[in-house]
């Protein structure tokens, strides 16, 4: 085994000092708070320590450690942090939205349940239930797709009721 | 040193204390350089409240 160059705290802490300033702007970039620093220091410096307790000689210990592991576990870290707030997310919006009343729909999470649940229905109803929620009357609707105004009508309640259907069995 | 459970007991029971020794060895080495690093942190956490409390204090002095 190599022998390692950090063997005290205060040889640890000397390194930590030397490369703080790289440190904090590679975790600013990537958008993580700042108090990740410091785990993110021991996790990347262990790493850097069994890679050279493997015997893999390390010529460059300062270059090596910041822009390969640190950059790398800083990066993933953010990636997971990202998606851990996209699923915070996704549990917080409410699983039922009322089909009858037109509701403006601005979250992205809602957009694609829409469009998954209008992938299973039929070609027509999606088309109808799509200009119905952009907020088109019957009549354009009819206008649209070469259809009577009575006949959107009673297509748009059928598509509804089945589309209400849909929701409530995949939310 | 990685090794899967499927290869340790692929190998011979000589080779396989050996093995069993050396993984223990270096494990007991990667805890030691855990808790160096978890007491330098500990000890840079305590720098950081000395400091945070000197200029505390050098501000008091000046407001006094």
């Amino acid at each position: 085994m190599e022998v390692f160059i950090l063997q005290s705290q205060d040889q640890v802490n000397k390194f930590y000092y030397d490369n703080l300033a790289t440190m904090s702007f590679i975790i600013k970039n990537t958008g993580l708070p700042h108090h990740h620093l410091d785990d993110l220091f021991n996790e990347s410096l262990e790493e850097v320590w069994k890679i050279n307790s493997r015997g893999q000689i390390i010529s460059n210990l300062k270059s090596f450690f910041l822009n390969q592991i640190f950059k790398r576990n800083a990066l993933n870290l953010a990636e997971k942090e990202r998606e851990r707030k996209n699923t915070d997310i996704s549990q917080n919006v409410s699983p039922v939205f009322n089909v009858g009343t037109r509701n403006i729909i601005e979250s992205k999470i809602a957009l694609e349940h829409i469009e998954h649940i209008l992938s299973l229905m039929q070609p027509t109803c999606r088309k109808i239930i799509k200009y119905y929620l952009e907020g088109y009357s019957n009549e354009e609707i009819g206008q649209f797709m070469n259809l009577q105004k009575n006949s959107v009508a009673s297509y748009k309640s059928k598509c509804l009721d089945k589309f209400e259907e849909l929701t409530l069995t995949y939310l | 040193m990685e090794i899967t459970w499927k290869e340790l007991l692929d190998q011979k029971e000589e080779s396989r204390f050996e093995l069993l020794q050396q993984i223990y060895k270096e494990e007991m080495e990667l805890v030691k350089f855990r808790n160096l690093l978890l007491k330098a942190q500990a000890k840079r956490e305590l720098m950081r409240v000395k400091a945070k409390e000197f200029k505390g204090n050098l501000v008091e002095s000046n407001i006094l």
